[in-house]
């Protein structure tokens, strides 16, 4: 149960006109940028507008900005370039992208039509490269300039990578559930562990739970994020975090959250004061956003006011952060028009919170 | 070890035994006909029928009707096919290069929306309701053409789960023309006989049976005893051909070929039980029904069907069977566009795709089509009634000319508002 001392305030709801995919602040915490189904990237800016009332705060709003436009697929993967304000994107047709995020008139710096064989699912920077991963079961490491510098190729589809927190391995997660350790310079992999908990062969599927693997400060934590599954079809699964030490790959705290019809956490994000802030997607209509510390057994803070969250950005100032979610009765068989008699497709609101100080 | 049967694991006379192992000589199989051309209908048995039904629902848009880069069209690419102009989901590659051994009817626009009706009301045809309950496909075939001259069950099943007899198939037709199921593709587990038991003993205990069974079946209904002789005469049959359901005894490349996955095995049997002679053979898939994390689900899944359906096409074609085979893939609905927010698609009956090769079949025609999103049929719609008078017809029965008979009461075999679906037959 939400406590409602520490209750989030909700502060905008921005609306799309197609479903999202993935959201983050550009570092910079100026733009919140979105990948969509629509092959496009939408992007918002902070805006300071006057107060309604004389002698009231200045209002901070996200105002909508026109859309990047290059993708033809599903824009799912994104990173931003550690220094200068490009954003790398990727699609579920295996295109890289290297573009401006600021301005109206945005520059592609470069692209990759064909950086994956298919659908590209992650999207990783260091200081020095960017790593990607996808259907194609490959693993590219690139310089920030478009460059291919080293791959590694396996059976299964990759779904998460990250870098190792020095920058020198590319640490990646596949469909079944192994984890491996690349070193890039040397070209192998040096480690693997298998996380048996987040795949599942359900009669002819494959039951892939794994969604994101994340460094946390020390370095020496290393955590799995994602879903148990249970079950394929109408997929269920118990969203399950696991932390694991690095340094032996085995897990020294696992919590599941809720039951199998919440199925995933589909995203993360570390906040400085120490915990997690979570966000899950389960069958349509449920969804819960949770906070954890490490080592606790609890949440200390959960809310189901808003479902089917497909990502959650935590803004630069640690005191904002997003849920983009999908709308309303979404669901449904067969035959649906609205008002006008148009079949029409779900969007993805994108609430804006402030965290409690 | 007791040698003797339960009573309750059989009924049995020896008059019907005989008539069921002359199955070849389908007087029983055809005493349902009312305006039969029995002549013709002799003509066609060694036509025999491939029913692949992937359970849930397939999605149309990430298999054989794509719309890439479309506000439906999910995330996947279309790849080319064998035909020019034809695209299928990248998650078909195998099939892609089979387009000309296959018929697309990508128009099909059927009534219902839920599995617990659907699948039953797809299956039996949909025909206008007069108040019975119509067979499904396979009982409709194994009644209208009985066995082959191998005299093996007329109507198997091969699928994931539980097996045994399944009579409710059958509707009107009673139970004897329901399906024999090969639970998780092995034959019922009181099959075989026992290691224990020899084959002296066997044949006695079958006599002492036989005997039992005609006195227990006289005062009795005469369609369930008829039934019960009738499948456990078959099956019979089917014990000299044991060696089918033995899959170690495969090679490992004919195993890989079909894919080391429930699908791909059990289609693999489904074959071999064509080779030998069953005339309707129903392989099944559970677990399409992906209202949740569709498009991870799918690539698995279409995959699958994807390496097993190529598998048996090429296998069927390079024995001529195909010639002689009615194939057929297909769920009872497809899915929605609409992308729900546990990233799955819902049932979807008004847009979809079945699809079609073998006997009578027009390989590498494309029939129907849908909109530029995927959304709805564009042009003439096709419900399950046209598909039926379209099977029949591959078959070599016409749908207009004959009948069932139930108990007197002459029904159509196929909705009798519809008709062939036009450009599918060869």
């Amino acid at each position: 149960m939400a406590d409602p001392k520490k209750e989030p305030k909700q502060l905008q709801v921005l609306e799309s006109e197609r479903q999202l995919l993935c959201t983050r602040f550009s570092p910079d915490g100026t733009h919140l940028i979105a990948g969509g189904m629509d092959a496009q990237v939408h992007r918002w800016h902070r805006a300071e507008v006057a107060p309604e009332k004389e002698g009231d705060e200045k209002k901070i709003e996200w105002q909508p900005l026109p859309n990047l436009a290059g993708h033809h697929a599903w824009v799912g993967a994104m990173g931003f370039h550690p220094k200068a304000k490009h954003i790398f994107t990727g699609d579920s047709w295996g295109q890289l992208r290297c573009t401006d995020y600021e301005g109206q008139k945005l520059k592609v710096h470069w692209s990759q039509k064909t950086a994956h064989d298919g659908w590209l699912r992650q999207i990783a920077v260091s200081k020095k490269h960017l790593a990607t991963v996808g259907r194609d079961g490959a693993v590219w490491l690139w310089s920030h300039a478009g460059k291919r510098i080293a791959e590694w190729k396996g059976a299964e589809e990759i779904f998460a990578v990250t870098f190792q927190p020095d920058g020198q391995r590319v640490v990646f997660g596949d469909a079944k559930g192994v984890v491996r350790v690349w070193n890039f310079t040397t070209k192998i992999i040096e480690r693997e562990f298998t996380l048996n908990e987040f795949y599942k062969l359900a009669r002819i599927q494959d039951v892939c739970g794994l969604t994101r693997l994340v460094f946390l400060e020390d370095g020496k934590t290393l955590l799995a994020v994602g879903c148990a599954p249970t079950d394929g079809g109408t997929m269920q699964g118990i969203p399950t975090l696991d932390w694991l030490d690095y340094a032996t790959g085995k897990s020294t705290q696992r919590y599941q959250f809720g039951v199998e019809n919440d199925a995933f956490i589909t995203d993360v994000a570390w906040h400085p004061k120490g915990y997690l802030l979570c966000a899950t997607s389960g069958v349509t209509g449920r969804g819960t956003t949770f906070f954890i510390r490490p080592g606790e057994k609890e949440p200390f803070y959960s809310s189901t006011k808003i479902a089917n969250i497909h990502a959650l950005a935590l803004h630069p100032d640690h005191q904002h952060f997003t849920l983009t979610s999908t709308s309303r009765g979404s669901n449904g068989n067969g035959r649906r028009l609205d008002k006008e008699g148009n079949y029409s497709g779900n969007t993805s609101p994108v609430h804006v919170f402030e965290l409690p100080a | 070890m007791n040698p003797l049967c339960k009573p309750n694991e059989h009924a049995l006379s020896r008059r019907q035994w005989l008539g069921g192992m002359g199955g070849a000589a389908a007087a029983g199989a055809l005493g349902g006909l009312v305006s039969p051309a029995v002549g013709e209908v002799l003509k066609q048995k060694e036509k025999q029928v491939l029913f692949i039904w992937l359970d849930g629902g397939m999605s149309q848009l990430e298999s054989w009707d794509p719309k890439p880069n479309t506000q439906f069209g999910g995330p996947f690419r279309s790849i080319p096919t064998k035909l020019p102009g034809i695209h299928v989901s990248e998650l078909m590659p195998r099939m892609a290069k089979k387009m000309d051994k296959i018929c697309l009817v990508r128009a099909m626009r059927t009534q219902d929306n839920s599995h617990s009706a659907g699948v039953p009301r797809i299956q039996r045809g949909d025909p206008k309701n007069r108040g019975v309950i119509y067979p499904y496909f396979g009982s409709a075939v194994a009644q209208l053409m009985g066995p082959t001259a191998s005299g093996l069950p007329p109507y198997v099943w091969v699928k994931p789960g539980s097996g045994g007899f399944k009579p409710t198939d059958a509707g009107f037709l009673g139970p004897k023309y329901g399906a024999l199921a090969f639970g998780d593709g092995q034959p019922p587990p009181n099959f075989l006989r026992p290691a224990t038991l020899s084959p002296e003993q066997d044949t006695a205990r079958n006599e002492l049976r036989r005997a039992f069974n005609f006195n227990y079946a006289q005062p009795r209904r005469k369609a369930n005893n008829e039934a019960n002789t009738y499948v456990f005469d078959t099956a019979e049959i089917l014990l000299k051909r044991r060696e089918i359901f033995d899959t170690s005894k495969y090679p490992q490349k004919e195993k890989d070929r079909y894919g080391n996955h429930l699908l791909g095995q059990h289609m693999l049997i489904g074959r071999k039980l064509l080779e030998a002679g069953c005339r309707f053979v129903k392989v099944n898939s559970y677990g399409w029904d992906t209202h949740g994390d569709h498009f991870n689900g799918t690539v698995s899944l279409v995959n699958r069907f994807d390496q097993a359906f190529a598998a048996v096409l090429e296998d069927l074609e390079a024995t001529g069977q195909l010639d002689h085979t009615l194939v057929i893939a297909m769920s009872e609905f497809g899915r929605t566009p609409r992308i729900n927010g546990h990233a799955g698609r819902d049932h979807w009956p008004e847009a979809w795709t079945i699809a079609l090769a073998g006997c009578g079949i027009n390989a590498g025609a494309v029939i129907g089509a849908t909109n530029a999103q995927g959304t709805f049929v564009k042009g003439d719609e096709y419900d399950i009634g046209h598909m039926f008078h379209t099977w029949f017809r591959a078959l070599g029965i016409n749908p207009d000319a004959v009948e069932f008979d139930n108990g007197g009461q002459p029904l159509p075999i196929a909705h009798d508002d519809m008709g062939v679906i036009p450009g599918v037959l060869a």
